[in-house]
């Protein structure tokens, strides 16, 4: 598998200034080697603080590594030059969707990406029509984005990335503010263009649930990387996992405590109907 | 005294083009230190309901009272209101803006014009009560708290005006695992300790199955049931109105179709319900 993003011995760590006005660090990353491969599907969780976001903004040179290295495709970010073909590769998502609105039409929301990187009016309307096609919201593409349910409001957001026709999509908490059904939305999303389209996805969220979809779990803690693996290997170390502020899904941790209590139930089950069907056979 | 809410409607830009209803004949009594949870999809009317209930958004249409504060005289105490309904918006913590925690959680007292001592002793109070260490971040600047205690900083202003209900939207969400378990001991503290009213609005049915005594659903601005916890949960269903079924009651309904009923509702409750039921037979 050819790495999209190649991350070596990072360390990124903010300057500010303390109450008497004397330069202090924080920490954002520190010493942070990770390869993501193309067509990945990954998900990055970790508590408040652990660095998520300070990853995320590294992955489209949004910060820059003060040590180390990341290459997107090669490319490094640090690296002026390559700056405006990282941005076009890696399309990012954020968490509020109504910060993220720029017009007053769908569509034209969607084609502010292209516009500023000077694409030709008229493939930007193909990539407008092609965006709202993937997110499922073509026919929504001369309403008002305000009059939208979150959800939908997310998905025009994800269009709108998906319109400069990246490789990487990095959603950085892109479900927090969204109700059930928008959360499910996103996430059928990115499962349907991890799929059909061979898109690498970054998933940042702290719903332990949204982690089942990922072919690997990254933990931060601290800046750190604390542990990598599938999510089922990833909810074994459920009290390493609770040591830093995370807990598995509510159904993995029933299915783990009663398989420790001698029933015979599998400690991997992960979908709490399984587990259900499972109990009713056994009780 | 308890809120009393009837035939309540609500339009936003009423007689306009862009008139829209939000509210539906709403009506819900909430009994004196209750529980109770609202959930319904984005738009349903629940921000626009509890915004209500403290009178930032006038009542136009129907009738509210609140202890015996009547929302339809033709005056109101709007002061005298507001300390008795305290409201925690989504992420309060940006509306943090003070230069010191002490000073922000003080702000709201202040305004209730109490003499200096008084404040004093309620900033300390609230503090201790949301669990942040007054000598430790008492004098700190609220930006340099991380991301979970902001939240609770934040709160502590609202608790320091000595509310007898408090409203919470959306008091967890973009928290992580560890930070949600927190806000939600805290609010079971408030309420044992202060015997305090709280009213919940939450998109994690987990959270709201655990916590709350009773739901309210809102569905396109009415309330479309109000019933306990469990009978809601295990009655209705719920993934019609773009929710989603909490995990240890999809696990419940389950096993009780079979004829095995397992009370309680966090996953430690189930599981020792369950290893009750298997009882003497072999697992």
């Amino acid at each position: 598998m050819n790495e999209a993003i190649k991350i070596t011995d990072m360390t990124y760590f903010y300057r500010g200034y303390d109450d008497s006005g004397l330069p202090v660090i924080t920490k954002g990353v520190e010493n942070v080697s990770l390869d993501i491969f193309q067509g990945e599907f990954v998900a990055l969780v970790g508590h408040n603080g652990s660095g998520k976001s300070t990853l995320a903004k590294l992955l489209n040179a949004l910060l820059l590594p003060r040590s180390g290295k990341i290459e997107v495709f090669g490319m490094d970010t640090s690296d002026k030059k390559n700056l405006f073909e990282i941005r076009k590769s890696v399309g990012m998502v954020f968490q509020n969707p109504d910060n993220q609105m720029v017009a007053s039409i769908v569509k034209e929301d969607v084609a502010f990406g292209p516009e500023n990187i000077g694409i030709p009016q008229k493939e930007i309307v193909t990539r407008v029509n092609d965006a709202l096609q993937a997110v499922g919201m073509a026919e929504y593409a001369d309403r008002s984005p305000h009059k939208l349910s979150g959800g939908q409001k997310q998905r025009i957001a994800i269009a709108g990335a998906l319109a400069i026709q990246p490789k990487v999509l990095v959603l950085d908490e892109s479900t927090a503010m969204l109700d059930p059904s928008g959360r499910r939305e996103v996430i059928e999303i990115a499962k349907k263009l991890n799929k059909e389209k061979n898109m690498t996805i970054i998933l940042i969220t702290h719903f332990m649930e949204e982690v089942l979809y990922s072919d690997r779990v990254i933990v931060l803690n601290d800046g750190e990387i604390a542990m990598t693996g599938s999510p089922k290997d990833i909810f074994k170390r459920e009290d390493e996992l609770n040591k830093i502020g995370l807990r598995v899904p509510r159904a993995v941790e029933l299915a783990r405590k009663l398989n420790a209590a001698g029933f015979e139930i599998d400690p991997d089950i992960t979908d709490e109907k399984v587990l259900g069907d499972k109990l009713c056979r056994l009780l | 005294m308890p809120i009393v809410v009837k035939n309540l409607n609500y339009t936003y830009n009423p007689k306009t083009p862009f008139a829209k209803q939000a509210l539906a004949d709403v009506n819900l009594t909430v009994n004196d230190g209750e529980f109770i949870g609202i959930i319904g999809h984005t738009g349903s009317g629940k921000s626009t309901f509890v915004q209500h209930l403290n009178g930032l958004i006038k009542l136009t249409d129907g009738e509210i009272i609140v202890n015996d504060i009547n929302l339809n005289d033709k005056k109101v105490d709007y002061l005298k209101l507001r300390s008795l309904v305290g409201m925690v918006f989504q992420y309060p913590e940006y509306q943090l803006f003070a230069d010191t925690v002490k000073a922000d959680v003080a702000f709201g007292p202040k305004n209730m014009k109490l003499p200096a001592e008084e404040i004093n002793s309620r900033v300390s109070e609230a503090l201790k009560l949301v669990g942040l260490n007054e000598e430790e971040i008492g004098e700190k600047s609220p930006f340099d708290l991380s991301g979970g205690e902001r939240r609770r900083a934040a709160i502590a202003g609202v608790l320091a005006m000595k509310p007898k209900i408090l409203v919470l939207d959306e008091p967890t969400a973009g928290l992580d695992p560890m930070g949600k378990r927190e806000i939600l001991q805290l609010m079971a503290k408030i309420r044992a300790e202060q015997n305090a009213t709280i009213i919940m609005i939450s998109h994690d049915m987990n959270e709201i199955y655990e916590n709350v005594d009773r739901v309210a659903v809102f569905v396109n601005g009415t309330i479309k049931h109000d019933m306990p916890t469990e009978e809601l949960f295990q009655k209705v269903k719920i993934e019609e109105y773009g929710l989603e079924m909490p995990a240890m009651a999809v696990i419940k309904k389950k096993l009780s179709k079979i004829g095995v009923d397992i009370n309680g509702r966090t996953v430690t409750e189930v599981f020792s319900e369950i290893v009750k039921a298997k009882g003497g037979k072999n697992v």
